[in-house]
């Protein structure tokens, strides 16, 4: 609620306040009536002051709310601001844009509401920005601003370009199929088929028809030739998830191609040559399954060319943010909504979560708060109930928003430790000055390791 | 001639892109022959172009509305009268009359929305209908992708 400015000069003083104000600013009367319109205003909607004063708000703004949902109508009715409103508007120039709106009424000393002011930003321009930083941290579909993770995507380019195989290792819902998919997009194989198996979700048998295929013939029922996913593959990649789960049978089968390149279908008297590059990938530990007696150690080695091991999610806590961020973004898309951000405190909160269903399990605390949360804003009540205590509640602090501060801490803490706790080195790292390093140490609390140098 | 008025309440809806409800009107020089009101089955603006063409929609009367939704149209050949506010019942009067150029049914920044409207209009099957509403000065200018 605003009210009315009867005083001149506060109200000469006011009118050059908002001509200067970044976010579109315009007020109405009773009847819709634009009565003011600032610079913004005009820059964001494309209309003149002159051509806006005068007119209803809605043939000014021309927003997607105006006709069902107006804010500024439910702010005057109610007496409540509406803040942070994400709405479609069409400028003068045809071109649909979308803006953050905010609405409060006007009142007069008696308490009358005589009007009401709209506050508007452009974030069609805030998402712009976000998509340029986002392609600073972006390898085909994965996104991080984590260091192991960035020299990782640094070396996919590489690793794509050979032949060799390569297995993936990372805990379950670190999007080992996304760095399949990416690395086959990234290699001259890209206009090939990528054909993805998950060798833990069949039996054995199946797994060996469904990879080789079979004859006419090879078992009752068995009609006609089929291609196996090997033959699908061909001149692509084969993507075999959870290849820690396939039995000894099955992985003397597996090492024939990959040191032949060749396979036998099921029934089949000829071997056939595959053209096929093999990702294979697992959450398990296969050196430990080897050391066990459980994985064949020639298999091991065969798989074992390239290794690329993706952190878990905890690891790498200062992603959290940047992956909220796009999820948004994606199921905005996906669900037609018009969620404009995630708030610190829910950013906070998620930060002190340890993940382990890593990305896919924030992915999907993210699709569950766009179910609850009808505003533009996500916040910590749209989030699931992650631990039996928040430690933050427990620690008794009554604001939790110090994501920003966590997340500079997890950055500087992994910055330091892969510059061997050397302070120098890591101000070099980051392009700042080691004073400014030790300033961010100390002001973040970090407990930095006594043995690190602190000279380089 | 079949006219389409997408609506909100007694008026022309503000943006055509954003509104589910249509006027139509069974429309002869001097009198009306049927007037009945419809919905959208979809907010989607390729699924509103096709509604229109589906209902033989001769002339599109509307406030203001994207690129995107103005080309369909156009291309779709439907006559399109775009950025055109007020209240129904005086825009058909003024359309009766001839009268639609009024500063007062021209939404404000119109001069600026017909620029980007004319352009390529040659190209279309379709046609802005404002252009035979217009002075004869900002009609010629419009057309050169002037003022």
């Amino acid at each position: 609620m605003i009210e009315m400015i009867d005083n001149k000069k506060d109200r000469k003083y006011t009118d050059l306040i908002i001509e200067s104000i970044a976010d579109g600013i315009f007020t109405v009367d009773l009847n819709w009536i634009v009565t003011s319109f600032n610079p913004a205003a005009q820059e964001i909607t494309g209309i003149t002051k002159t051509e806006a004063l005068g007119r209803t708000c809605r043939e000014v703004l021309r927003a997607s709310c105006c006709e069902k949902d107006c804010p500024l109508k439910e702010a005057m009715q109610t007496g409540n601001p509406v803040v942070n409103r994400v709405v479609s508007i069409i400028d003068t120039n045809g071109e649909k844009r979308s803006i953050s709106i905010s609405a409060a009424a006007i009142k007069d000393s008696n308490g009358r509401v005589t009007g009401g002011v709209e506050t508007f930003r452009d974030i069609g321009s805030i998402e712009k920005v976000r998509d340029d930083i986002g392609k600073e941290y972006t390898c085909q579909d994965i996104l991080s601003v984590n260091y192991e993770m960035r020299k990782i995507f640094d070396l996919l380019p590489v690793m794509a370009e050979s032949s060799s195989t390569i297995l993936l290792e990372g805990e379950t819902g670190t999007g080992k199929e996304l760095f399949a998919k990416a690395i086959h997009n990234l290699s001259p194989r890209r206009s090939k088929p990528f054909v993805a198996v998950n060798c833990g979700a069949l039996p054995d048998t199946l797994l060996e028809s469904e990879l080789f295929g079979y004859k006419a013939g090879a078992f009752t029922d068995a009609k006609r030739d089929k291609p196996g996913r090997f033959a699908i593959a061909e001149g692509g990649t084969i993507f075999l998830d959870e290849i820690g789960d396939i039995s000894p049978a099955l992985q003397v089968r597996l090492l024939r191609v990959l040191q032949e390149k060749t396979y036998e279908p099921l029934g089949g008297v000829t071997s056939v040559r595959a053209d096929v590059r093999i990702i294979a990938a697992t959450n398990k530990d296969l050196e430990n399954l080897v050391r066990n007696d459980q994985f064949r150690n020639d298999l091991y080695y065969r798989l074992n060319v390239i290794k690329i091991v993706i952190p878990p999610l905890r690891e790498r806590k200062e992603d959290i943010p940047l992956l909220a961020d796009h999820f948004i973004t994606r199921f905005n898309k996906i669900q037609h909504r018009q969620i404009a951000e995630i708030s610190e405190s829910a950013i906070a909160y998620l930060i002190r979560y340890d993940f382990p269903g890593n990305v896919r399990e924030l992915e999907n605390i993210i699709e569950r708060a766009f179910i609850l949360c009808r505003t533009g804003q996500i916040n910590r009540s749209h989030l699931p109930e992650l631990y039996e205590h928040d430690p933050c509640e427990d620690a008794g602090h009554k604001d939790c928003a110090d994501s920003l501060k966590e997340v500079e801490a997890a950055f500087l803490m992994s910055a330091l430790k892969r510059n061997d706790w050397n302070r120098l080195k890591t101000a070099r790292e980051l392009g700042i000055h080691k004073s400014t390093l030790f300033r961010k140490i100390k002001s973040l609390g970090l407990d930095v390791p006594s043995s690190g140098k602190t000279t380089g | 001639m079949r006219i389409a008025i997408p609506v909100h309440d007694t008026h022309v809806a503000a943006v055509a892109d954003f509104t589910s409800a249509l006027l139509l009107l069974d429309y002869q020089p001097g009198r009306q022959l049927d007037r009945r009101q419809v919905e959208f089955p979809s907010r989607l603006i390729p699924a509103k172009v096709a509604t229109l063409v589906d209902l033989k929609v001769d002339l599109l009367i509307c406030g203001a509305l994207s690129r995107e939704f103005a080309a369909m149209v156009v291309h779709s050949g439907i006559e399109l009268l775009p950025f055109i506010s007020g209240s129904i019942e005086d825009v058909l009067a003024a359309y009766n009359r001839g009268d639609l150029s009024d500063q007062r049914f021209l939404m404000p920044g119109y001069q600026k929305t017909m620029r980007w409207c004319s352009k390529g209009r040659r190209r279309r099957q379709g046609r802005f209908g404002w252009q035979r509403f217009l002075p004869e000065s900002m009609a010629t200018k419009t057309e050169k992708g002037g003022d």
